[in-house]
C-alpha cells in the first residue's frame, strides 16, 4: 500500500448496503408491477375486443367505460411506481448527496450508478412496457373505417330515389348524403318535406376525421419517424461527447468529433424536415376529411389553418 | 387470493359497473332514413320553400321561434318574410 492511498476510498461506504437493498427491492417491485400490468391487460384485451364488436350502442359507451376503467388501473400502477421511485430512490440519493457525497467525492460514482440504474430500469423498461400495453388497449377499438364508409355510400345509392313528396306524391331525389335532418323541396308542388337521414348516415360526421387519419397514417408516421431519428442522433452525439471529454488520444478524439459533426448535420436535417412533414400531413388529412364530408368544407378549412399554425402537429 | 383470481374479479366488477351505469344522454335508436312533412297545425296549409320556414304563409302560425342564420343546410334566406 502506497503512502498516500487511502483505505477510505477502497472500502465500501456505510450507506452502500442501504442503496444496494433499495435498488434490489425496487427492481423486484417493478417486476411485480409489470406482471400485474400484463395479467390485467391480457385478461382485458379479449373482453374489450368482444364488447366493442357486440356493443349495440352506436357510440360504444359501455365499451368506453370499461376501457376507461382498465386505463385508469394502468395509470394507478404508474403513479404507484412513480411514488416508490421518488421515495426509495431519489429521496435516498438526495439524502446521501446532501450528507457530503458530492460529484468530487470518491464514492460519488456508486451513488450516481444507483440513481441511474434505477432510473433506466424505470423509464427504459417499465415505462416502455406500460406504453405498449396502453397502445394495445386502445387498439381494441380498431376497425377498418373504409368498410363503414362504403356501407354509408351503398345505403345512399339504395335510398336516394326511394322517396316521394308527402304532399303530392311526386318523386324526390336526395341529392347528397345529408348528415342531419334537413328540408327538401318538392320540385313539383314546392312543399318543404323533412328528410331524416338514417343513423348510419348521421354517424358519418363522427367518424370522418378518424377515416381521414387512417387514410393519411403513413404521413403521420413519417413525422414520428423524423422525431425519433432526431432523438436517437442526439443520444449518439451525447455518448460521443462523453468519449471526447475523456479521450486522451487526440487523433481518436478528432475522429469522434468528426463523427459527432456528421450526426449533428443529420440531426439538423431531421429537425428541418419536421415542419414540412407536419404541413404535408395536415393538408392531406384535411383534404381527405373534406372529401368525406364536403358539407363541412368551409368550417374544416378554417380549422386546418389553425392546425397549420400549431407548434406541434395535431393528430 | 391468487393474482389471476384478483384480476378476474376486478375485471368482472368493472364490467358490471360499465354495464349498469346509465347512458349519458339516454339510449340511442338505430333508425332508417325517412321523409316527412309538417302542415300548419293551425290552418292545415302546406309549407312551401318560397314562403320561408319559420311561419305559416297563410295564417302566420309560428313553426320556429328562432331567427335562422346561415348553417350547413338552412340559410338565413329561409326565414319567413
Amino acid at each position: 500500500m502506497g503512502f498516500f492511498s487511502s483505505k477510505k476510498e477502497d472500502k465500501l461506504p456505510e450507506w452502500y448496503a442501504q442503496v444496494k437493498e433499495n435498488q434490489e427491492r425496487f427492481f423486484v417491485f417493478l417486476d411485480k408491477m409489470e406482471n400485474k400490468m400484463m395479467e390485467l391487460c391480457e385478461a382485458s384485451i379479449p373482453e374489450l375486443t368482444e364488447l366493442y364488436k357486440n356493443d349495440p350502442d352506436i357510440f360504444h359507451r359501455e365499451y368506453g367505460r370499461l376501457k376507461a376503467g382498465v386505463l385508469g388501473q394502468l395509470e394507478q400502477i404508474r403513479e404507484k411506481v412513480d411514488d416508490v421511485h421518488e421515495e426509495k430512490i431519489l429521496d435516498l440519493y438526495s439524502e446521501i448527496n446532501h450528507s457530503g457525497v458530492r460529484a468530487t467525492h470518491p464514492h460519488y460514482g456508486l451513488l450516481n450508478d444507483f440513481r441511474n440504474q434505477c432510473g433506466d430500469r424505470y423509464r427504459q423498461q417499465f415505462e416502455v412496457k406500460l406504453e405498449e400495453w396502453t397502445d394495445k388497449i386502445n387498439e381494441t377499438s380498431a376497425e377498418d373505417l373504409e368498410i363503414k364508409y362504403q356501407n354509408v355510400l351503398k345505403e345512399y345509392d339504395a335510398i336516394k330515389d326511394k322517396f316521394t313528396c308527402k304532399q303530392c306524391g311526386s318523386p324526390i331525389t336526395i341529392e347528397k348524403i345529408f348528415l342531419i335532418e334537413t328540408f327538401v323541396n318538392c320540385p313539383s308542388c314546392n312543399t318543404q318535406n323533412t328528410f331524416s337521414p338514417s343513423t348510419q348516415a348521421q354517424m358519418l360526421q363522427h367518424f370522418a376525421q378518424d377515416l381521414a387519419r387512417q387514410r393519411t397514417a403513413s404521413l403521420y408516421q413519417a413525422i414520428r419517424n423524423a422525431e425519433q431519428k432526431e432523438r436517437d442522433l442526439y443520444q449518439k452525439m451525447h455518448e460521443l461527447k462523453l468519449k471526447i471529454t475523456f479521450e486522451k488520444d487526440k487523433k481518436l478524439a478528432a475522429q469522434y468529433q468528426q463523427q459527432r459533426d456528421a450526426f449533428e448535420k443529420e440531426r439538423q436535417e431531421a429537425i428541418d424536415s419536421l415542419p414540412v412533414l407536419s404541413e404535408q400531413y395536415t393538408r392531406a388529412k384535411y383534404a381527405e376529411w373534406i372529401k368525406i364530408v364536403p358539407d363541412f368544407k368551409e368550417h374544416l378549412l378554417t380549422r386546418m389553418e389553425n392546425d397549420l399554425g400549431a407548434v406541434s402537429p395535431r393528430w | 387470493m391468487s393474482e389471476e383470481k384478483k384480476v378476474n374479479s376486478f375485471l368482472e366488477n368493472l364490467k358490471k359497473k360499465a354495464k349498469e351505469q346509465k347512458q349519458y344522454g339516454g339510449e340511442t335508436k338505430i333508425v332508417e332514413a325517412k321523409m316527412d312533412v309538417r302542415d300548419c297545425p293551425n290552418c292545415g296549409a302546406g309549407r312551401a320553400q318560397q314562403d320561408g320556414l319559420t311561419h305559416c304563409a297563410y295564417c302566420g302560425f309560428e313553426f320556429l321561434s328562432v331567427k335562422l342564420t346561415d348553417g350547413i343546410y338552412v340559410k338565413k334566406e329561409d326565414n319567413s318574410q
